[in-house]
């Protein structure tokens, strides 16, 4: 068992194999070597990491993430790889934005790349066939160009 | 339905970072069909200045390259702009490449001819090239463009294969030469559609043409079907909607 320790300071015994899911985890735990010594998961609250923990519990056994999701893979294997989500992935990211995101950021600073796949995937379902100000709402971003850019912008929306 | 609960102004910009953004966008890109882009990525840039340099700087969101070329002149004028945009933003990485001109003999020829110089000028980028629809093209015009590529070598005006004798006639076929086979995807060629009820009529024999790197080449018994010419043996033509 492995203990963790989150940001706001909740204690976790997380099983190794799951705690390993995290590249992060799995270094630091090789860097001690066999202790007893809690982990902190200094940029992680626990709201976020239960989340986290739900993921890798219930994902714990899937074949590791290979190099050719990212380079030589054949088309239907990336096809399959970007469309396969599960009913209990499409309810585990059924969440707020702000959740949405801390994940994506513990998964980031965690090292967990199916699950920062995933929850890049989940955002980018949001922004697909929407417009730029629909975007600027959904995400609450402000329109900060300069004068000048902002003609350029309204030039280059004139063309497409 | 994820909702936005709770994000303050510019949260997300401040927050995530943007590798984390390229890799969303990355992901958006995978689900896009061809026809639209570079359109959507396009708009990502026009959110705000930081979207705007991640999109810019992020040339594996150019990479796909999909110009059809369509009257009025208006619509072939904007898929230039793209096109130039697309082919400078995606740097030097190599290209997946696309050219559909289905009815180009009406559009404004100098637009066409920009374009197809454009396109095929940059054809030595391509991992993969498919063409269709190029009646009416004027290849004769952009021919040195084609053969300064390394991937698509020659490109001959047209190739006329002599029919056999049951049903007479000649069957035009342009000449695809490719350094690399297996960059040249697909290319649709029109055929006259008394020689495609032809090449209808020999469906069940699959035999006279084989699968090859994605496209399909020509067998020696399909030469014979065909007339007994054989075109280069690296021409691939697709046939797949006659068979």
């Amino acid at each position: 068992m492995v203990i963790l320790i989150t940001s706001d300071n909740v204690k976790y015994v997380v099983e190794k194999d799951v705690a390993e899911l995290s590249v992060l985890v799995k270094n630091m735990l090789e860097d001690i070597g066999p202790s007893d010594e809690p982990i902190p998961l200094h940029n992680v609250t626990s709201t976020v990491f239960n989340k986290v923990l739900e993921y890798c519990i219930y994902h714990r056994n899937d074949p590791p993430p290979s190099d050719d999701d990212e380079g030589c893979a054949s088309p239907l294997h990336k096809y399959l790889a970007s469309h396969i989500c599960s009913e209990w992935d499409q309810r585990f990211f059924d969440v707020d934005q702000a959740l949405l995101f801390d994940i994506i950021l513990a998964a980031n600073y965690l090292d967990i790349k199916t699950l920062l796949d995933d929850a890049c995937k989940a955002v980018a379902h949001l922004i697909q066939g929407k417009s730029t100000e629909e975007i600027r709402g959904i995400f609450n971003i402000v329109n900060d160009f300069t004068p000048e850019e902002e003609a350029r912008v309204k030039k280059e929306n004139v063309s497409s | 339905m994820v909702e936005n609960l709770a994000l303050s102004a510019d949260w997300v910009i401040r927050q995530v970072s943007s590798d984390v953004w390229r890799h969303i966008f990355g992901h958006l890109y995978q689900e896009l069909r061809d026809s639209e882009l570079p359109h959507a990525i396009l708009y990502l840039s026009h959110v705000c200045s930081s979207w705007r340099a991640i999109v810019n700087n992020a040339p594996e969101l150019w990479t796909r390259i999909y110009i059809k070329i369509f009257p009025p002149d208006c619509c072939v004028k904007i898929k230039l702009e793209l096109l130039y945009l697309a082919l400078q933003n995606s740097r030097e990485i190599p290209l997946n490449m696309t050219f559909v001109a289905d009815d180009s003999s009406s559009a404004n020829a100098r637009l066409v001819i920009e374009a197809g110089k454009l396109f095929f000028g940059a054809v030595k980028r391509a991992n993969s090239l498919e063409m269709h629809g190029m009646e009416g093209f004027p290849w004769k015009e952009i021919e040195a463009d084609i053969r300064t590529g390394e991937t698509l070598e020659t490109l001959s005006e047209i190739q006329k294969v002599p029919y056999n004798a049951e049903t007479g006639g000649s069957q035009i076929w342009r000449n695809l030469a490719t350094s690399d086979c297996a960059k040249l995807l697909r290319a649709e060629m029109p055929i006259p559609d008394h020689e495609s009820t032809h090449l209808q009529g020999v469906r069940q024999t699959q035999e006279f043409v084989e699968v090859c790197g994605g496209g399909v080449r020509q067998t020696q018994e399909f030469v014979e079907v065909c007339g007994g010419v054989r075109t280069p043996p690296q021409t691939f033509l697709n046939l797949d909607k006659y068979f």
